[in-house]
């Protein structure tokens, strides 16, 4: 098969320009596993792409930094989860650091009766210094959220929110108990968004002075976030040192033909419409629940959108696929454009994809149907490639290109407020990333 | 705290009884008065004017009466309702039900330019003690919000509005309203000033209250709910959407704007859009406080942080069905008719 050796040829010099990069991919789902979590409300400072630098609290892993957003939970269905909240918020202004508490939407958590902390409005709460410990069981699996339940409209806002997943005991590849379920890679998109006044406010005259203003009523974000990054630093890769309170990154890359989990959750405050180019997904759960008309049934009640109406605290999954089903063009081109795009379309499972490169061949050797325009008619996004056709490389002028070392589809994945697209009104950036459709065989960790 | 808070919640369910068996026999015709009103916020002894649906007190009130959100209409689905409406304030008022059947008499005025503009959906009562009839034929079951039809951006957010329930479902315990509305003061303060485009609101309220940090949380179901449902009924008569989070068991929803789902849909949150009513099934599990709140984060009151919108459901599981005869209690309007 000449387009697999092609696609090897493409990975192998993929390879050498991830490592040149500063964007790059990382894969799957980030977070910290277990039964037993150790949070703590911390302070730090998260960047935007404009050159912002803003305060946040944030939950940070143990004694690691704070984290926008807090530490992705990850827990297997039927485990007993705890979670330990310790405070150490300082803040300016009287330096009376507030209480802070978690809560778990969708869950039926208590507190220890030995770590209890002290009554709130939502919950529990942990004095400044101090801590409580929550525990609940993970009974359902699925995508839930967890945040503070203290000053929640203030302490939201300053980052006190983060993802929880439960594994479904039929195992990490399914979303739910239900063979319908099942998915080849996965992502979060944790939504928020930011207005400044309210973290500057606190940073220079601490929370207290909240009162003189109407921030939290007459809120105005202009700050946009995907798992707590503004584009375009979504799709660096997670951990980078220059982003050390927001450790997580949102880069989704897929092969054709293979099912992607969009684990969508709402963690600000407003509706987030969170469209996706490329295809329509099918909506199979709302809030941890599978859409389902009975127990056993499966998404049956399931829908497909090309936006996902994002609301704050709830969370939607949604499975994404993409093939090349009816473009009515070969995706790895024809003859017609050098012996090196010779290749074959063979499916022995009857579904019309060739069983390795998922070419869709009833469209096998059909030509692009537009004539290529050559170099010196074009400008270029660091997404081009060079060649229209999946997994190949064209020749570009240098310094063009570059981001798309294997030769893959991009689809911007964004808002669908368009003015969510923008970092502090400088487009593009905010609520934004890329879909990556890799060639089969391009490694995606 | 709980005690005072419960024997405030105690008085409604006597009216509420009161007006049971005396408006038991008479479901269709309800009598209303659009007057003026005062709404005290909890920061502030100052209060702020509004405008309110009351029941009709014969003639209109000297002075501006302590504004609640509209009584909370009860009929039986299938007939007909009709509401005669006295208007007291200093401008048209008139009477729709979104959902509802009735025959719309649109008022149309000539603009300076020889344009003819709706500035009403159907007929109105005059200013200053005019009356005007409504009527809605073969009632569909469900919840819905009764509101001015005129001039709707302004005399709605002042707060003409209320909610509508056609019918009742099926074993439940407790049949709680959750209304969200807000006011935006600045837009009270000269009526002849008010317009939405500026519309900012500082008070978010539940039932007609907003909650502040330094009071209690305001309770709106409870008592005992072994091995029933309570019945949900959220209507959002303010401008803003919101998204009400329930922390416990999932809810189970049932209905939007009157129109019963084929399946329910299982969920801790809902978004109820501005105009919008949801039904939802919801069943504790223990004995305990169950906070409702909205999770788009109007939990401020007058820019203060921790008020806003947040209920309370306390919930009492009994360990033996026969004390189940304990009447549940649940706040809200008064009901007029059945």
């Amino acid at each position: 098969m000449r387009i697999i050796k092609t696609v090897i040829q493409v990975t192998v010099l993929g390879a050498v320009f991830m490592i040149l990069l500063t964007v790059s991919a990382g894969a799957g789902i980030n977070g910290i596993s277990g039964t037993t979590f150790n949070l703590t409300a911390t302070t730090g400072h998260v960047s935007t792409p404009d050159g912002g630098s803003y305060l946040i609290w944030g939950y940070a892993n143990g004694a690691g930094l704070a984290q926008y957003p807090g530490p992705t939970l990850v827990v297997n269905q039927g485990a007993l989860v705890t979670v330990k909240l310790t405070n150490s918020l300082t803040v300016a202004g009287t330096g009376v650091a507030p209480n802070v508490s978690i809560v778990f939407p969708g869950h039926q958590a208590k507190v220890l009766p030995g770590n209890s902390g002290v009554p709130g409005v939502l919950t529990r709460e942990a004095i400044p210094g101090g801590t409580v410990s929550y525990q609940f069981k993970a009974t359902n699996p699925g995508t839930y959220t967890y945040y503070s339940g203290t000053d929640s409209a203030l302490q939201l806002e300053m980052g006190l929110f983060g993802a929880i997943i439960v594994r479904p005991s039929s195992g990490s590849n399914f979303a739910y108990n239900h063979q319908d379920t099942r998915f080849e890679q996965e992502y979060l998109f944790l939504l928020s968004e930011m207005d400044p006044r309210v973290h500057q406010r606190v940073e220079q005259f601490g929370p207290e002075s909240m009162a003189a203003t109407d921030y939290l009523a007459n809120f105005f974000p202009v700050l946009w976030f995907i798992n707590g990054r503004a584009a375009p630093d979504t799709m660096s890769d997670a951990g980078v040192p220059w982003l050390p309170n927001q450790p997580y990154n949102s880069m989704p890359r897929m092969h054709p033909g293979e099912k992607l989990l969009m684990r969508i959750v709402g963690g600000g405050r407003d509706l987030h419409p969170f469209h996706h180019h490329g295809s329509h997904s099918r909506v199979i759960a709302r809030d941890g629940r599978l859409l389902q008309s009975a127990p056993g049934r499966g998404p049956d009640l399931s829908h497909e959108v090309f936006t996902v109406q994002s609301q704050p605290g709830s969370t939607i999954d949604t499975i994404f696929e993409w093939t090349g089903k009816g473009l009515g063009w070969d995706i790895y081109g024809t003859p017609a454009e050098g012996p090196e795009f010779v290749h074959t379309c063979t499916t022995n499972d009857g579904d019309d994809f060739d069983d390795t490169t998922f070419e869709y061949c009833p469209d096998h050797y059909q030509p692009i149907p537009v004539q290529l325009p050559i170099t010196q008619e074009l400008t270029f996004g660091g997404f081009y490639s060079g060649s229209p056709f999946l997994g190949l490389l064209g020749s570009l002028p240098p310094g063009e290109g570059g981001l798309n070392p294997n030769g893959g589809y991009t689809y911007m994945w964004h808002s669908h407020t368009e003015k969510e697209m923008t970092n502090y009104d400088i487009f593009p950036g905010g609520m934004m990333t890329m879909l990556v459709i890799e060639a089969p065989g391009v490694p995606i960790p | 705290m709980k005690i005072t808070t419960l024997l405030i919640t105690l008085r409604t369910p006597v009216i509420l009884l009161l007006v049971f068996f005396l408006g038991a026999t008479s479901a269709s015709a309800l009598n209303l008065a659009a007057v003026e009103g005062e709404w005290t916020p909890p920061d502030s002894p100052t209060p702020i004017p509004m405008w309110g649906f009351i029941p009709d007190p014969g003639s209109c009130p000297m002075g501006p009466v302590v504004w609640d959100v509209g009584p909370l209409q009860v009929v039986a689905p299938g007939g007909n309702l009709t509401i005669l409406l006295r208007n007291c304030l200093s401008e048209p008022v008139s009477l729709v039900i979104p959902g509802q059947n009735a025959v719309l008499n649109p008022v149309i005025m000539t603009d300076l330019q020889g344009r003819d503009r709706v500035t009403a959906f159907t007929h109105e009562a005059a200013a200053a003690g005019g009356t005007a009839s409504y009527t809605w034929s073969n009632l569909k079951s469900g919840t819905f919000l009764y509101q001015s039809g005129s001039n709707p951006a302004k005399q709605i957010h002042m707060g003409l509005f209320g909610a509508l329930t056609v019918g009742s479902y099926s074993q439940v315990i407790g049949d709680v309203l959750v209304l969200f509305s807000e006011i935006d003061p600045a837009l009270h303060g000269t009526l002849s000033a008010a317009t939405p485009l500026t519309y900012k609101p500082k008070y978010f309220l539940v039932n007609g209250k907003a909650y502040t940090a330094a009071q209690p949380v305001p309770v709106v179901f409870g008592g005992a709910t072994d091995k029933k449902d309570l019945l949900l009924r959220f209507v959002n008569a303010g401008l803003m959407s919101h998204v009400p989070v329930l922390q416990g068991p999932h809810m189970k929803i049932i209905a939007e704007d009157g129109n019963p789902y084929p399946y329910a849909r299982e969920q801790y949150s809902v978004l109820l859009a501005a105009g919008k009513t949801l039904d939802a099934r919801w069943r504790p599990l223990e004995t305990g406080t169950y906070a409702l709140y909205d999770r788009s984060l109007s939990l401020s009151s007058n820019g203060a942080p921790g008020g806003g919108m947040l209920v309370y459901f306390r919930a009492d599981i009994k360990p033996f069905p026969w004390m189940m005869f304990v009447p549940a209690i649940t706040s809200g309007r008064i009901r007029l008719g059945l």
